[in-house]
């Protein structure tokens, strides 16, 4: 099987004019982690994933995505965001054969055939023909979702995907990414505001503040994590006090 | 209920109606003069003569080749500028508050200026035309590819999409909508313009038959004439929107009710 991508990502600093986000920051990650990152708001999490999706460029250091360093856009690291980004004009399957959009050797038939296989493993079979704007907030994020995995990444960054939708809705996505991600086994990098939400779902969290990961704490429970579980009750209140602390 | 839809459809028709009898009764009974307001069956009248001599089609094919190669031209050029002007923002920078500062003066204003230069002739006509719809259509296509969602044009770059492709799967159905605007503003704009040139400077055309007919006091040729630029109007703008609603049929406002 085919395994997610190790990154080493070394003193990366990125400044806007005089205003410094990223610091030297430092950080490995092993094939197949899930990592979350939280920190608080305008401390320069999507500023990291813009830098590992090569969105944008570190002002200075480097990043390697397996002993290569990311030079601008890649197709093995494929982006979610917080907003679906579905085009409006496509119907839902049109829009996940997007993903494969770089994959110049596939024909017509095949991609659909892909596509639509995509779309069942996300639970939206039979929506294939139908206009994003007619889906539920949770349903264009399955779209989004199978867009982004069907090219099989190597990395996936989550940029608070689920920021939008309600707490049901919510848990029924981590179920769907936890399977995706034990099916697939693709390095994942999730950016959230809920800590209950970095923890049922990741390996690390890392927190970000002041420019560089102020807090790497592996996550050591069995999966699945039942949120009354009291290790996870207890390492919940541990993160947010030291996100609140400073 | 459903007779309730029926007498629906029915009641907006019936004024008009009620007003076409009653110019019909008043003309022909010559309670207002008749060589001024000819009844409606004469104006049908003549409008069966003309068509049967051949003069009305010629009058009118010459008018609609001028609105649509005026269109076209016209439209082709606001397009294209407001394309170069929408992806390169140098080109944007550089030529839009020139564009802007022409399109301030009203092109009608222009016609004496066009009769020296360029004659009555069919040039000065689509010249007009053309001038008339490229503003509406290059400010639409403009607007259009500016506002196009960034997130989406950043979405298209993650998985790929390069110059052409993102252009033709992105930012041109972004700015459809927009264009859409454009040309049917155009569409109004075209007519008007083509009126106003063929009834001041022109010896063929819908206008002219109109302002040849004032000279003969032939009233009932001018009325059908009006009559005629009026179905010309609905009918581009008809075409329009029946094309628009194929083209945007992803748009929640064109989307159709199942
Ligand atoms: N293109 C840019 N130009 C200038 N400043 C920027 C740019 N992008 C981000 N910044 C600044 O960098 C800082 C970090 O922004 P970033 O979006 O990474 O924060 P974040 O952690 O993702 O916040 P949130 O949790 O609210 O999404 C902010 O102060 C922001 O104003
Ligand atoms: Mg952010």
């Amino acid at each position: 099987m085919e395994q997610g991508a190790g990154l080493q990502v070394t003193q990366i600093s990125k400044s806007f004019g005089s205003v410094s986000v990223l610091e030297k920051l430092d950080l490995t990650v092993q094939q197949g982690e899930f990592i979350s990152i939280v920190g608080r708001s305008g401390c320069g999490k999507s500023t990291f994933l813009r830098l590992l999706a090569g969105l944008d460029e570190p002002t200075t250091g480097e990043i390697q995505l397996n002993e290569q360093r990311i030079k601008g856009i890649n197709p093995e690291v494929r982006v979610m965001f917080q907003e679906s980004r579905l085009l409006p004009w496509m119907t839902v399957v049109e829009n996940v054969e997007i993903g494969l959009n770089d994959q110049a050797s596939l024909s017509k038939e095949e991609k659909r055939n892909q596509a639509l296989k995509m779309l069942e493993q996300v639970g939206l079979k039979g929506r294939e023909n139908e206009w994003p704007h007619v889906l539920s907030g949770g349903q264009k994020q399955r779209v989004s979702l199978a867009r982004a995995l069907i090219s099989r990444p190597k990395l996936l960054l989550l940029d608070e995907p689920l920021g939008a939708l309600d707490a049901f809705t919510r848990l029924e996505m981590h179920q769907l990414i936890l399977k995706l991600w034990n099916e697939h086994r693709f390095t994942a990098f999730l950016v959230t505001h809920d800590v209950a939400e970095a923890i049922s779902l990741a390996d690390r969290i890392l927190l970000l503040e002041k420019g560089k990961i102020a807090m790497d704490l592996p996550v050591e429970i069995e999966r699945p994590r039942e949120r009354e579980d009291h290790h996870v009750s207890e390492l919940e209140t541990k993160v947010i006090r030291r996100v609140m602390h400073t | 209920m459903k007779k309730n839809k029926t007498m629906e459809g029915i009641v907006p028709w019936v004024l008009p109606l009620l007003l076409l009898i009653l110019w019909q009764i008043a003309s022909s009974s010559e309670w207002i003069p008749s060589r001024l307001f000819p009844a409606p069956t004469v104006i049908v009248q003549t409008f069966i003569e003309e068509l049967q001599s051949g003069i009305l089609l010629h009058h009118l094919g010459i008018s609609t080749y001028r609105a649509l190669v005026g269109l076209l031209i016209g439209g082709g050029i606001g397009f294209i500028l407001g394309l170069i002007n929408g992806l390169f923002p140098f080109a944007g920078k550089f030529f839009d508050s020139t564009i802007q500062m022409i399109r301030n003066v009203p092109h009608l204003a222009l016609i004496p200026l066009i009769i020296i230069w360029l004659g009555i002739g069919e040039t000065a006509k689509i010249f007009l035309v053309s001038l008339g719809v490229l503003f509406p259509i290059y400010v639409n296509t403009y607007h259009g590819i500016r506002t196009v969602d960034r997130g989406l044009i950043e979405m298209g770059r993650v998985y790929g999409l390069r110059s052409w492709e993102l252009f033709r799967k992105i930012i041109l159905p972004g700015a459809l909508p927009s264009i859409f605007v454009g040309l049917r503003y155009a569409l109004g704009l075209m007519w008007l313009t083509l009126i106003v040139a063929e009834t001041i400077a022109s010896d063929s055309g819908i206008g002219y038959m109109a302002m040849n007919a004032r000279e003969f006091m032939k009233t009932d040729v001018i009325i059908l004439s009006i009559i005629i630029y009026a179905l010309l109007g609905k009918l581009a703008d008809v075409l329009a929107k029946v094309i628009e609603e194929k083209t945007l049929k992803w748009h929640p406002s064109y989307a159709k009710q199942k």
